[in-house]
């Protein structure tokens, strides 16, 4: 039991999630900094600071830059506890730009990582105790993820209740028209999956309905991967299941996400390692 | 030993204990007016004493379980994830923070935005636009918003129509990407999408023409 709810990591394991992690976190903000038009309502740190310099290329080479600067250091473990402040506010800043203007990547939890790898170098500044930042840099991430699934069932059981599970027919029509917007968006010839996919949800009510119990379950227990490493990776392939599921059924992706299952979560690059060498 | 120090207050709540100074001197005729003060210096007593024996006693429960082994386990583990849940639930959609409404409420209705060329072919929104269909929803709402209108006004006449069409267009849609992609003719459509049963309605919004 004590070994189940060990938690140690490796300074190895922290450098591949967090190299993954910053690699992919670069290469989306450079997509959303690539798609920025004019903000038309302000969102997040953008009622602070004026977003629309992001249309400038100058302000986006700028920006980019620094991220990169700050990328380097933080893989090189070089002042953490101003390199994790910079590419917080980066972070924030570039994402609020985006949602400002509508599209959503669901990124927040991107920027909530930084942050509290930030609180982990900022404790460790005032008490010097490796173990516990060696810790902390790794945990922090899982609780903010842990977080955000938690958050969204309550949400789903705030606005819908309980009857949220019983929208089978809704989730059918929802499933449909999700693959129709990404046939519109990038044109992919998916429209005959799409009628599909309908036909056998709308066959399949109690199946559908187990499904969405199941999912429900697994945002709304999700905080039982605070408690180990293990569990950590117990849920982390339940989750990985999960999105895949959300996937092929809607087409739905959503790219923070793949990057925290595959960085802090399950760490795969790590394992991949691990094989690789024994 | 609290809990029955309340007793005797609860039964005498009514009759004695907020008695006036002219009720008692009605009662007690004679020697009314010092009653009244031995019984109010008794009461404001009384209050105090419960009010801190009350405060030790949540004191000395706070600091059982802030020594608590599950305190502490608590709060070395738990402290990011309560503390992101609660700021998250009380400031809402403010970067970093987010409920995370993915499908809360599963499927309301829908309008999709696609674009053909002279020939009917349909062009990607990523391909024309170098944006996705939720961005040209924002276009849209914000076209609404501006004309204090709704889609089934515009459709009621060709020339509200045509104005959306070309707001769209125009915030949407770059030149140089039609002449890249050799369109001569842009048409761009809302489709509608409503349940149950899953239907769909395509309204063509306006056809431009390009030299």
């Amino acid at each position: 039991m004590t070994n189940f709810l060990e938690n140690k990591y490796t300074k190895l394991e922290w450098q591949f999630a967090k190299t993954t992690f910053i690699l992919l976190w670069l290469l989306l903000i450079s997509f959303v900094v690539y798609e920025f038009r004019i903000v038309k309502q302000e969102i997040g740190i953008c009622h602070l600071f004026n977003c629309n310099l992001l249309a400038y290329n100058f302000i986006k080479f700028s920006i980019i830059f620094s991220a990169i600067i700050l990328s380097i250091l933080y893989i090189l473990e070089k002042w953490m506890l101003l390199t994790t402040l910079g590419l917080s506010f980066i972070s924030m800043y570039i994402f609020s730009a985006g949602n400002s203007n509508g599209i959503f990547y669901r990124s927040e939890v991107l920027s909530a990582i930084l942050i509290v790898q930030f609180f982990a170098y900022l404790f460790f500044y005032f008490n010097k105790n490796k173990p516990t930042l060696e810790l902390n840099r790794f945990r922090y991430p899982i609780q903010v993820i842990a977080a955000i699934y938690v958050l969204s069932a309550i949400k789903k059981l705030k606005t819908t209740g309980f009857s949220w599970v019983l929208k089978n027919e809704e989730f059918a029509a929802q499933a449909k028209k999700s693959i129709q917007i990404e046939h519109a968006n990038w044109g992919f010839d998916i429209l005959s999956y799409a009628n599909f996919i309908y036909e056998t949800l709308s066959n399949n009510p109690n199946f559908v309905i187990l499904i969405l119990v199941i999912s429900l379950l697994i945002e709304l227990f999700a905080f039982v991967m605070i408690f180990s490493k293990k569990l950590t990776t117990i849920y982390g392939i339940i989750l990985l299941l999960f999105h895949l599921g959300i996937f092929l059924t809607m087409f739905v992706y959503v790219p923070p996400i793949i990057i925290i299952l595959i960085t802090f979560v399950l760490n795969i690059p790590y394992l991949l390692y691990a094989v690789v060498k024994n | 030993m609290t809990c029955l120090a309340i007793l005797p207050i609860i039964y005498f709540y009514s009759w004695w204990f907020l008695g006036t100074l002219a009720e008692f001197k009605e009662w007690y005729a004679n020697f009314g007016i010092v009653l009244w003060l031995l019984k109010q210096v008794f009461s404001i007593l009384y209050v105090l004493i419960l009010a801190v024996t009350s405060l030790l006693l949540l004191f000395k429960g706070i600091k059982h379980i802030y020594h608590s082994k599950l305190t502490k386990y608590l709060t070395l583990n738990f402290s990011f994830f309560f503390l992101y849940v609660s700021l998250s639930l009380i400031i809402g959609e403010e970067h970093p923070f987010s409920i995370y409404p993915l499908y809360d409420t599963i499927f309301k209705g829908a309008k999709i935005y696609y674009f053909t060329d002279q020939n009917s072919n349909h062009i990607p929104n990523m391909t024309l636009t170098n944006t996705h269909s939720q961005f040209i929803d924002k276009i849209y709402k914000t076209y609404c918003d501006i004309e204090n209108t709704n889609f089934d006004k515009i459709k009621k006449k060709p020339s509200s129509l045509n104005k959306l069409g070309d707001f769209i267009l125009q915030n949407t849609v770059d030149t140089n990407t039609i002449i890249k992609l050799s369109i001569t003719m842009l048409n761009f459509h809302i489709v509608e999408c409503y349940t149950p049963p899953y239907r769909c309605d395509t309204t063509l919004v306006i056809s431009k023409m390009y030299d």
